[in-house]
């Protein structure tokens, strides 16, 4: 007789090498102390994180929350419809469309933001076709700036969006909208009373996906952003690579994965309370 | 029926999916108050034409008419029609009372009235006590009686049901075919309800329609479509049937039915009854509960029935009755119902037995040379 509990074997061995050990040692880091040549010192305290709370951190941490919830928030008006239109489609269609919604992910992220730079740069596409309008004069450039990262993680995490949302749509009968027409409300009454509250979980979900991801997104603010513009991710990156403080690095990660944990407490009270759909 | 007033007309509606019709040139007339059914087998565009009543879909030609207004154009949140859906589509985050309150709060009524008007439709199905209960928790049968408080509860013309029995197990379907038919008097509204099953049809509905691929095939009440069916459809698909195709003779005038070398008499009035004539295709069609069985000597040769030599291949015992299954030397299967032990015990599988029926018990249809049985268009779109 063998166990079930032993096929978890190869996957939990995975996790702890490759995950448990990590964090655990980030986790010790980010108590201790650098030395000035970039060496770990053991001599623990609370300083790193307190170190957390100085005000360009807290800039550049409440900077990257803005961007990712704006992100989140446009990739939720844009995806809710889409997810909408899909799951409306007859049966044959569906597949179809939703391989087009993950075809993006058949080629790297970094490759595919790279092609918003040449979309983006003074010569680009947008600006060419913008002149070719005549609505600006000038060629411009409109990369390096906020709108240039919040457009980058917008493409890359949108399908996060629509899949949870497409799935909690198409789980939606059909027979409660029509329930709700015929009991008097309009359409748009219907989708705020009914569509809406039973597709909660998608939501959720959905943003989530694409929060959490955006704002530890390092290398979209890296090359969008052009160095002009930072994220927690480029900070983080920073401690490690550049400055050589590991230490307040792995304060900062652990920064990001409370805010994460928070979210992630509140999705599972959302999924609780609506567990009765 | 007395005081009957027309409520619903649909007129001469056909409704297409792609290459299948679901509704073929319908016309049709509810009454007011009316138990109305829609019978017919799945496919047959029953649901279709309900439909289209609550407003779900449009037809591609024809109208529909509610009290003299033409109906066909209006949206679903606009018609004084409810439906009460095969599903119930009860709203899963809203407990029963939100559930039975959200129509009336469409109507932006005020919260006193909305919550009278609530517990009085609560009180209703008898279950006052549930209205904090969200309907994950509910019972199907609870579940059905709460979706048909929130659908009565708009004190519509009409109210739709969709297959309002086919989730609920056998003996409450039973039980619910009593209070549907208890409520619908109680609240006096027409209800129209869609149902593939003959009995369900026949213990509740006033009248019902019987319907095929799309058409209708006979409007009746219950007793008009199992005694007088206008087809051999109905009267298959209406209750069991033994059935003989032939072709009418009339000699010296009594009308008779050829069926190879055989004849079998016919009534006269049903012959009148469709309007048939010498050489017209018909087919003679007895209940079960019609026929007799005897002893192969004791019957003997009247005018008023039709007797037939056959062998007992089959009995099977039902508690309240005897089903015989009888073959002729010619090879034509009769079934007989006996009710009670009369008769049980003195015929043998094998047995040589007579068996047949009174000429008056025997069922006229007419038919066409392919043996299809669809009406004359006269017939199909008869009202009353």
């Amino acid at each position: 007789m063998v166990s079930p509990i032993l096929l978890l074997g190869p996957a939990l061995t995975w996790l702890v090498i490759f995950l448990v050990f990590p964090l655990a040692l980030i986790f010790v880091y980010s108590f201790l102390q650098r030395s000035p040549f970039g060496q770990i010192v053991f001599q623990p305290s609370l300083d790193n994180y307190l170190r957390l709370f100085n005000p360009t951190v807290l800039r550049v941490f409440l900077n990257s929350l803005r961007i990712a919830f704006i992100v989140t928030l446009l990739a939720l008006l844009l995806g809710y419809p889409t997810a909408y239109f899909i799951s409306s489609q007859p049966s044959r269609w569906k597949n179809t469309l939703l391989v087009l919604v993950i075809l993006p992910f058949w080629t790297s992220y970094l490759i595919r933001t790279y092609a918003w730079i040449v979309l983006l740069n003074r010569e680009g596409v947008l600006s060419r076709f913008l002149l070719g309008l005549g609505l600006i004069r000038e060629p411009i450039s409109f990369l390096y700036n906020d709108t240039a990262i919040v457009i980058g993680l917008l493409y890359g995490y949108l399908p996060f969006m629509v899949l949870p949302l497409y799935s909690s749509i198409e789980r939606l009968s059909p027979e409660l909208r029509e329930a709700s027409f015929d009991l008097g409300a309009p359409p748009l009454r219907t989708f705020w009373h009914i569509t809406l509250p039973l597709t909660l979980r998608g939501i959720v979900t959905g943003a989530i996906f694409v929060f959490v991801p955006s704002l530890g997104n390092f290398f979209v603010p890296e090359l969008l952003g052009g160095g002009q513009r930072f994220m927690i991710g480029n900070m983080i990156n920073n401690q490690f690579l550049q400055a050589r403080n590991w230490p307040y690095g792995s304060a900062m990660a652990f920064g990001v994965m409370a805010i994460v944990l928070a979210l992630l407490f509140f999705q599972a009270w959302v999924t609780r309370r609506t567990e009765q759909v | 029926m007395n005081g009957w007033r027309e409520l619903i007309r649909i007129e001469n509606v056909t409704k297409r999916f792609g290459s299948t019709v679901a509704a073929d040139h319908i016309t049709l007339s509810i009454g007011e108050g009316e138990f109305f059914a829609l019978l017919g087998p799945s496919g047959c565009g029953k649901t279709t034409l309900l439909r289209m009543l609550a407003g779900f879909e449009t037809p591609d030609s024809g109208c529909i008419f509610l009290d003299g207004k033409d109906l066909t154009a209006v949206r679903p949140w606009k018609r004084p029609v409810n439906m009460m859906f095969q599903s119930y589509a009860l709203f899963p985050h809203m407990n029963v009372y939100d559930n039975i309150a959200y129509g009336l709060r469409q109507e932006g009524l005020p919260a006193a009235e909305i919550d009278r008007r609530v517990r009085n439709a609560l009180e209703l199905i008898g279950l006052p006590d549930l209205a904090k209960r969200k309907p994950g928790s509910l019972s199907g049968g609870q579940k059905q009686r709460v979706a048909l408080a929130r659908a009565i509860v708009k004190q519509p013309r009409v109210l739709l049901l969709d297959e309002p029995l086919a989730a609920l197990d056998r003996k409450l379907r039973v039980e619910m075919r009593l209070e549907l038919k208890r409520l619908q008097s109680e609240v006096g509204i027409a209800f129209v309800f869609v149902t593939h099953d003959q009995e369900e049809a026949l213990t509740m509905a006033d009248r019902a329609a019987v319907m095929k691929d799309g058409r209708i095939m006979q409007v009746g009440t219950p007793e008009e479509l199992y005694t007088r069916p206008a087809n051999l459809y109905v009267a298959q698909f209406i209750g069991e049937a033994n059935v003989i195709g032939g072709r009418l003779e009339c000699i010296e005038s009594e009308w008779l039915l050829r069926q190879d070398t055989h004849l079998f008499r016919v009534s006269g009035a049903e012959v009148r009854r469709h309007g048939l004539m010498q050489g017209s295709l018909a087919a003679i069609v007895v209940r079960p509960e019609r026929m007799f069985i005897a002893s192969a000597s004791s019957v003997a040769e009247r005018k008023d029935y039709n007797g037939l030599s056959a062998r007992v291949i089959e009995i099977a015992y039902l508690g309240s009755a005897y089903n015989f299954v009888v073959q002729t030397d010619e090879g034509r299967r009769f079934f007989v119902q006996v009710q009670g032990a009369e008769g049980s015990p003195s015929y043998r599988v094998g047995d040589v037995v007579m068996v047949g029926w009174g000429v008056e018990q025997g069922i006229l249809v007419p038919m066409d040379e392919f043996g299809n049985t669809n009406p004359p268009e006269g017939i199909a779109n008869k009202l009353r």
